[in-house]
């Protein structure tokens, strides 16, 4: 139920008419009625009169009435009396049309016009009967069939189930005329995906480009060069805001090391504005990852400006939706922390950032080991939380949002011996609350470089290893759970090579569900896209 | 004062090779005229004129600590790459330098407005002993033959083992060879 008129006094409240916008009365004569609001004014002017004919009524939902004069007023008085149209069905929403003053009550709820009524909103109860579990989507309600969205929308509680995933096609070169090339920053943004990859000539200087890529990896616009400088150019991150896309790199064009830049593309591979320089310290700045916020962008980085005082840091800088910073450059982790290895993920609610420090060096000397942590901040990188630590020996985590949590997964090992047996992971609420944390994968001598997308309550994990009894690098993948990281689908080879290794993939979801892989290979070092298909029976409902 | 040059893998992947220190340098015998002025606080560079033994380079003027100083895009034009100095091969055994020397790669930056362009050296430096995954925080100076000195790889500046990105020379099981910031110079990592 909801009501647009408060009533008050058993359903009848008396308001002084005339005590706002009106400027013809007579100022200050009475006190308004009994019950009455006040109008703008602690003693607002009231208009005497001798029959109802002589009030004036602008809203027919708040007439106004002639009262005669009583203890409280010497004189006859205007005032409205608002109309109730409560009804009294919690079920139903109570209105009243103020052109001719009568009552609507409509209900159940279908905001979305998709035939079902919605089960609730707020302050109404659940037993209103509606059976739509998202009364402002057209496409989620009972009796819809279940699709490869990350949603609920045969409203049954369970989101996606019954998906199966499967290697949808060949593996395509991203840039196949390249003499080594390198994916790096990939996205979707509702109609392409943007990936950005480096190129290397055969005389060995580097070029950043971007290029735009339909559902199965061909190219449909650019490459695009991110940048026209003469030093080596490495692609970066990528960010979108659904109409296009925001990139972010490190390069050495100036100050004797490596700064991060930005730039914005558009749906047509198209540059938009200049470089825009992130960075500014001594000693490299580089690793970025480039986040949509929702109300712009947050790009995070290694920087390397303390690293003969206090050692690595994690800076962060928030940008606008139109690319452009604002504010300054914020060192995200504190002084004792040796922190680098960082990624980002989040959304208008909340950023979080996860990263490696280094451990208290041993009393024998050795080799200290690395924590992988957790901080989240607003979208401007301020109110930060934490830090929380996630797990020891960890190497280069990656991090996803998925709905209120955020899923870290990382590979165990050390700088000598950069790989463990298995990835581990944990789920953190956005104050950094672990709510499950454990190893999520098994049956490999080497797994690392976990890539993670969101696909509703599960999380699907793409990740390089050599499996037991193997040669080489191949790509697998698995779903697990988001809130206890319990694996729901077993994992399954995505690509392997009988000639050389597949490494560092990174997934994104693309269009119906199915997700893409950019990933490369070591020899020669190319850069491929593939992608899984995502399929639902029909007998789900 | 520390300098680090570091070649890193952060990168795309990639991993970038360490600036070296003014101890590099001096144990190159790379001597020193005066550094550029710094920005944002950071010494200059040291100079890269000498092959003598030299001192160091001498410290540029000292930054404005930070300041934001938004860049402009200079729309740069095609330059041709400056030479490079190679005196050694770092994949060669012997690579070409003295006993007790490794040839190592050696990236100069620039410190222009945004179009000058780096130059790759290759260059006999003394060899330290830091083997795969040894802390290099001081440059590649503190890296053993066959290894450089790589940030983004791995946690920190770590020295690392060279492979060629052709594939000619496999990283051991479990490693892969991934491109630096050097030209055709992998780090298996």
């Amino acid at each position: 139920m909801k009501k647009d008129r408060l009533a008050l006094l058993g359903g009848a409240a008396l308001v002084v008419a005339g005590a706002c916008g009106r400027t013809d009365l007579t100022p200050g004569a009475l006190r308004g009625g009994a019950g009455g609001e006040g109008g703008m004014n602690d003693e607002p002017p009231v208009v005497e009169c001798t029959l109802d004919a002589d009030c004036v009524t602008e809203d027919l939902c708040a007439p106004a009435f002639c009262y005669l004069a009583n203890d409280e007023h010497d004189v006859s008085y205007c005032a409205t009396r608002v109309t109730s149209c409560d009804d009294a069905n919690p079920c139903t929403v109570d209105a009243c049309s103020p052109s001719d003053g009568r009552c609507t009550h409509a209900g159940p709820l279908d905001a979305d016009h998709d035939g079902v009524f919605g089960k609730a909103r707020e302050g109404t109860p659940e037993s209103c009967g509606g059976l739509d579990c998202d009364d402002d989507d057209p496409n989620v309600y009972t009796g819809a069939h279940e699709l490869c969205d990350g949603k609920d929308d045969d409203c049954d509680g369970e989101i996606d189930e019954g998906a199966t995933y499967g290697s949808a096609g060949d593996a395509v070169p991203i840039a196949p005329n390249s003499f080594r090339s390198e994916a790096s920053g990939f996205a979707f943004d509702g109609t392409s995906y943007g990936v950005t990859y480096t190129d290397t000539s055969a005389d060995g200087h580097t070029t950043a480009y971007l290029a735009l890529l339909n559902a199965t990896g061909a190219v449909t616009f650019g490459p695009s060069r991110v940048n026209e400088i003469n030093v080596d150019s490495y692609a970066g991150s990528v960010a979108t805001p659904g109409n296009g896309f925001l990139t972010a790199w490190a390069d050495a064009r100036q100050n004797g090391s490596y700064e991060i830049y930005a730039t914005r593309f558009d749906q047509q591979a198209r540059k938009l504005e200049p470089d825009q320089r992130l960075s500014n310290g001594p000693n490299a700045s580089i690793n970025p990852a480039a986040v949509y916020t929702g109300k712009g962008y947050a790009v995070v980085w290694d920087d390397r400006r303390y690293s003969d005082t206090t050692g690595n840091s994690v800076f962060g800088r928030s940008l606008g939706l139109d690319g452009h910073a604002v504010g300054d450059e914020l060192r995200l982790t504190s002084d004792d922390e040796y922190a680098d290895s960082v990624d980002a993920a989040g959304s208008a609610t909340r950023l979080g950032v996860t990263y490696v420090v280094e451990g208290p060096y041993l009393p024998d000397g050795s080799e200290p080991s690395t924590i992988a942590r957790f901080r989240s901040y607003d979208a401007n990188l301020g109110d930060g939380s934490g830090p929380v630590e996630l797990g020891i020996d960890a190497q280069s985590p990656s991090i996803v949002q998925a709905g209120d949590y955020f899923v870290v997964a990382w590979h165990t090992g050390s700088a000598a011996r950069n790989w463990g047996p298995s990835l581990e992971a944990a789920t953190l609420d956005a104050r950094g609350n672990v709510l499950a944390a454990g190893s999520i994968t098994q049956g490999d001598l080497h797994a690392k470089a976990p890539s993670l997308v969101s696909v509703g309550d599960r999380v699907l994990v793409v990740w390089q290893a050599i499996p037991e009894g193997g040669q080489r690098f191949e790509l697998f993948y698995e779903m697990v759970s988001v809130p206890d990281l319990r694996v729901v689908v077993p994992r399954q080879r995505l690509a392997a090579s009988t000639t050389t290794a597949l490494i560092e993939p990174t997934a994104r979801l693309g269009p119906g569900g199915d997700v893409g892989v950019v990933y490369k290979t070591e020899a020669p070092l190319q850069a491929y896209f593939t992608h899984l298909g995502c399929s639902i029976p029909s007998t789900v409902r | 004062m520390l300098a680090a040059l570091a070649v890193a893998f952060g990168c795309a992947g990639r991993s970038v090779t360490a600036e070296p220190s003014d101890d590099d340098d001096a144990a190159s015998g790379r001597g020193g005229a005066g550094g550029t002025g710094g920005r944002g606080g950071k010494a200059g560079q040291g100079g890269s004129a000498g092959r003598a033994a030299g001192s160091g380079g001498m410290a540029g003027t000292a930054g404005t600590g930070g300041t934001d100083m938004p860049y402009e895009d200079p729309g740069c034009p095609d330059t041709p790459a400056p030479p490079a100095q190679i005196e050694c091969d770092v994949f060669s055994t012997p690579g070409g330098c003295p006993d007790g020397m490794a040839c190592k790669p050696y990236i100069d930056h620039p410190y222009g407005s945004g179009c000058d362009q780096q130059v790759f050296n290759m260059l006999c430096v003394y060899a330290g002993d830091g083997q795969q995954g040894a802390v290099c925080d001081s440059g590649m100076f503190e890296c053993a033959e066959g290894y450089i000195c790589v940030i983004g790889a791995a946690h920190g500046a770590r020295c690392l083992r060279m492979c060629p990105l052709d594939g000619s020379v496999a990283c051991p099981l479990g490693y892969v060879c991934g491109a630096t910031d050097a030209e055709g110079i992998g780090v298996c990592a």
